[in-house]
């Protein structure tokens, strides 16, 4: 599956990103192929940004689609593998 | 002169037969003591009997002189060297007798110890196996490692369990925030809506007001229009007043679901920092425990040998110490050789020119049936011992 869409992510993902990110998700779900989040300039994450990458990650699993997390960064990884996201996300 | 002479020649044979008979019975008793009992007595008896027969031998001619014999010389002598074996004879009966109790106290407080240490030292590596061994708990048979590996394992399963409920709860939370969401966005259209139904019930209300301007100028005959009119006016009055109420609800509700997704926002938003912070933590921590308890097992199961070798150690002292008995006997044989000394020293001392007795004594001393018997302990090490039975 070839990646379609490129999403930049914040540097700050949480529940201030909720409506962006979403519209962003929806866009690019209209788009086949995999949906990458790049999140070079990633750095912190809370529970509500994990939650928003599972419920955009389940809406990719309805189209077909898959989502890729690239760049990331040693502390927001570490949390992404604290939260087993590694297991329905793929995290390069 | 030649008496003179005699007499200084006497003297002499008498300081070298008393130095050989206290060489005799020195060396006897220490070879009897610290070699062998047979030895001493021996050695003892071939000493006496030279110097006996020395003194037979040199006197055999001053005995039959007068003069000499009337010296007295002789005579003394001989009851001098009676008198001193038979006092070295007790005093070293004596002190193998009092040896042979201060063994037995000595042998028997050993035993006693080393079985006390023998009882401490299984206390101890009873001791130590507890603290090792969670031997409290009935339900499992591992150790305390084993119990923090399972401890810290449960531990770590529950930390993720919670994370996996927070991810979940975040991610039902901000669906339903994408659904209130979608409910919201909802809103201005329904408002809409009702605008347009005010925007009607305006227009009949100004309908209606034309319809009674119309019938109050056809007079008598527009009377009843004016009133279906002044009905169509009081509808839209209250359509316009029902529209104005809902809007007002909807506004609300749209409050309210602001306020619902400033919660969810709230609650799906945690920190998941300390929770890495906490499992680094309980990470290291339990990690040092189970290091720990291993290595305290690991030093029990090194000190097991070391436990086992010294409490063989304690049985080979223990052992060793049985041989008192075999130290008894040898020097109650000892003693019972000496005893067979005593009447041949008493009657040196008493002998003076009569040597008949002493002659008795002696060969009594080498016909006795005691002195037939060879010692009944004939090891001379504790570990290749053995007992005659008599």
């Amino acid at each position: 599956m070839t990646s379609a869409v490129t999403i930049r992510m914040p540097k700050r993902f949480d529940y201030s990103s909720n409506t962006e990110f979403n519209a962003k998700i929806t866009a690019a779900l209209e788009t086949p192929g995999a949906i990458t989040l790049d999140c070079s300039e990633l750095e912190y994450i809370d529970s509500a940004g994990i939650g928003l990458l599972v419920m955009s990650q389940k809406k990719a699993q309805a189209k077909h689609s898959k989502m890729i997390m690239i760049n990331l960064k040693p502390a927001p990884r570490e949390i992404l593998q604290l939260a087993n996201l590694q297991k329905i996300i793929d995290i390069k | 002169m030649a008496c003179h002479g005699i007499m200084e020649l006497d003297a002499l044979m008498q300081v070298k037969l008393l130095l050989l008979i206290a060489f005799a019975l020195l060396g006897g008793s220490l070879s009897g003591v610290f070699l062998h009992p047979v030895l001493g007595v021996v050695f003892v008896s071939a000493l006496l009997g030279y110097t006996l027969l020395s003194l037979v031998n040199n006197n055999a001619a001053p005995l039959v002189s007068d003069d000499i014999e009337n010296a007295g010389y002789p005579s003394s002598a001989i009851n001098q060297t009676g008198a001193i074996i038979n006092e070295v004879v007790q005093e070293g009966m004596g002190n193998l007798e009092a040896q042979i109790g201060i063994q037995s106290d000595a042998v028997h407080t050993l035993t006693e110890a080393f079985q006390k240490i023998k009882e401490l030292l299984d206390e101890q590596q009873q001791s130590i196996k507890t603290l090792v061994h969670d031997v409290h708990d009935e339900k499992t048979d591992g150790t305390i490692s084993q119990h923090m590996s399972n401890f810290a394992d449960s531990t770590y399963e529950l930390l993720n369990r919670f994370v996996d409920t927070t991810v979940n709860m975040s991610s039902s939370f901000m669906e339903l925030v994408e659904k209130v969401g979608f409910i919201s966005e909802q809103m201005p259209r329904a408002l809409k809506a009702l605008q347009d139904i005010d925007q009607i019930a305006s227009q009949t209300n100004l309908l209606a007001l034309n319809a009674a301007i119309e019938a109050a100028r056809a007079g008598d005959s527009g009377r009843g229009f004016a009133v279906v009119a002044d009905e169509v006016r009081a509808l839209s009055n209250r359509s316009a007043g029902f529209s104005m109420a809902i809007q007002t609800q909807l506004r609300e509700i749209a409050g309210g679901i602001e306020d619902l997704k400033l919660t969810v926002s709230d609650v799906a938003s945690q920190d998941m920092t300390y929770v890495l912070q906490v499992k680094a933590e309980m990470k290291l921590v339990s990690d040092n425990l189970i290091r720990r308890a291993e290595r305290d097992q690991q030093v029990t199961k090194e000190m097991e040998p070391i436990v086992s070798e010294l409490v063989e150690q304690l049985h080979n002292a223990m052992r060793a110490l049985q041989f008192e008995d075999m130290s008894s006997q040898n020097m109650q044989h000892t003693i019972r050789h000496l005893e067979e000394l005593i009447p041949i020293a008493s009657s040196l001392s008493v002998a003076g020119n009569n040597l008949s007795q002493l002659i008795n004594e002696l060969s009594r001393y080498q016909e006795s049936d005691l002195r037939q018997q060879h010692n009944p302990v004939s090891a001379s090490s504790v570990t290749s011992g053995s007992i005659d039975l008599f």
